[in-house]
């Protein structure tokens, strides 16, 4: 059976990273002591190990909050989606993970994950999806779909920032910074651009196996977005989780049932 | 749309629908949790006749709906298709799991809080609030624990309880 991978989204506009960075000093303040605590941290050359990922990932989250201006914090509804995503992850293919699932306080339709397993809906998409568990199971595991298969971080990956990254373990006194960037990279990657299509069909595919295998009706997923489809007429606001790619694209991809 | 980009429209979601596939006879697979009970019957309470580490090769024998009739050297016995992948997974069992106790067929997942990294990238940006919200993520979480998911997968018949 196939799964699902992974998910983030990040939005933070070019300016307002570079001034974030800016602000970036060490201070004497070694932000790597507890990875060097935790001994290595670097899988090789290789790619990104788990405890990177999950600092790359917790500073991620952090932004992601940020821009929307904090939590919607209703513990019942956080509970739910925390019940709903939990049961999705237990049959993940990265059962290493620790998934969280967060409600954020914005009435636009979005969701958003980052490494190491956070994942976040709006308010927007929670109301909109509302008490129907199989089209929430379809966008949790769209999302779990882009951590699982490390789209974010194949961001850093690819480009020049992974050998800041691994940096990290040999302790360099502007390896903060190369950190920093490597956040941004991935935040303003996400916000700005969105994934690739052919991520984005990943991810669909990866999260309708996931909800189907976990017991959710496949089509879960390919539901909601006929309803971002129907409600396009709201204004883009509305439709933010539908930017890439086309809506259109992604429903046809997605068998019925 | 011309027909070509039908075509090409049609063969993508051909190749999609494998996805929803289940593993036949012959087919390999892999353990994917820290370890993982193989069962006498196909069913969830099902008494375990063996139990695999991670990432062991499975060699799928009989397909029972979601359950796999599987073998690995010596231990033969009856798996829930989620619990297993398709591609050997990568992690590193010694670092990447914590000691988990090992339940049936799920063993616990390492309980990861914000890192410490992450918490000072947000007090160095001024995050502080955002950062204090992802921890409250965090202890919301934490709260529905593996027992609360598998008592909620049996109430919901989800999973291996459907």
């Amino acid at each position: 059976m196939k799964r699902a991978r992974s998910a983030l989204v990040v939005l933070v506009l070019a300016a307002t990273a570079g001034v974030g960075l800016a602000q970036f000093s060490l201070n004497g303040f070694d932000p790597f002591k507890a990875a060097k605590d935790a001994g290595k941290i670097v899988k090789g050359t290789a790619g990104i190990g788990l405890k990177e990922e999950s600092s790359i990932g917790g500073s991620v989250a952090i932004e992601i909050v940020a821009h929307f201006g904090g939590l919607w914090k209703d513990a019942a509804a956080t509970r739910r989606v925390n019940l709903v995503g939990k049961s999705l992850a237990r049959y993940c293919d990265r059962q290493e993970l620790d998934f969280k699932f967060g409600l954020l306080n914005s009435d636009t339709v979005n969701a958003f994950s980052a490494p190491g397993g956070y994942v976040f809906i709006t308010k927007g998409l929670y109301d909109l999806v509302g008490d129907n568990d199989d089209e929430l199971a379809g966008v949790l595991g769209h999302e779990i779909t882009h951590v699982t298969r490390r789209h974010a971080l194949k961001i850093i990956e690819r480009g020049e920032l992974l050998s800041g990254v691994s940096d990290l373990a040999a302790m360099k006194s502007d390896d903060f910074a190369k950190y920093s960037e490597a956040v941004n990279s991935v935040t303003k990657t996400l916000f700005e651009k969105g994934f690739d299509p052919k991520t984005e069909y990943e991810a669909d595919q990866g999260g309708r196996a996931l909800a189907a295998v976990t017991g959710y009706t496949p089509g879960g997923l390919r539901a909601t977005l006929l309803m971002l489809q129907a409600n396009a007429a709201a204004g883009p606001k509305r439709a933010v989780f539908s930017t890439h790619p086309p809506l259109k694209e992604r429903i046809k991809r997605l068998p019925a049932e | 749309m011309n027909q070509h980009s039908r075509i090409w429209l049609g063969l993508t979601v051909l190749l999609c629908v494998p996805v929803l596939l289940a593993y036949e006879a012959g087919d390999k697979a892999f353990t994917k949790k820290l370890e993982t009970a193989l069962l006498e019957e196909p069913r969830p309470l099902s008494h375990p006749v063996a139990k695999i580490g991670y990432a062991a090769e499975l060699s799928v024998e009989q397909v029972n709906g979601p359950w796999l009739l599987v073998s690995a050297g010596e231990s033969r016995g009856w798996i829930f298709q989620g619990n297993v992948a398709e591609k050997k997974p990568s992690a590193s069992p010694k670092t990447d799991f914590l000691p988990a106790t090992a339940s049936e067929t799920t063993a616990s997942i390492a309980a990861r809080p914000l890192d410490e990294v992450a918490k000072n990238y947000g007090d160095q940006k001024g995050l502080g609030e955002a950062k204090a919200d992802v921890e409250w993520v965090e202890q919301q979480s934490a709260q529905v624990n593996d027992a609360a998911v598998t008592e909620y997968l049996q109430t919901k018949k989800l999973g291996e309880y459907k």
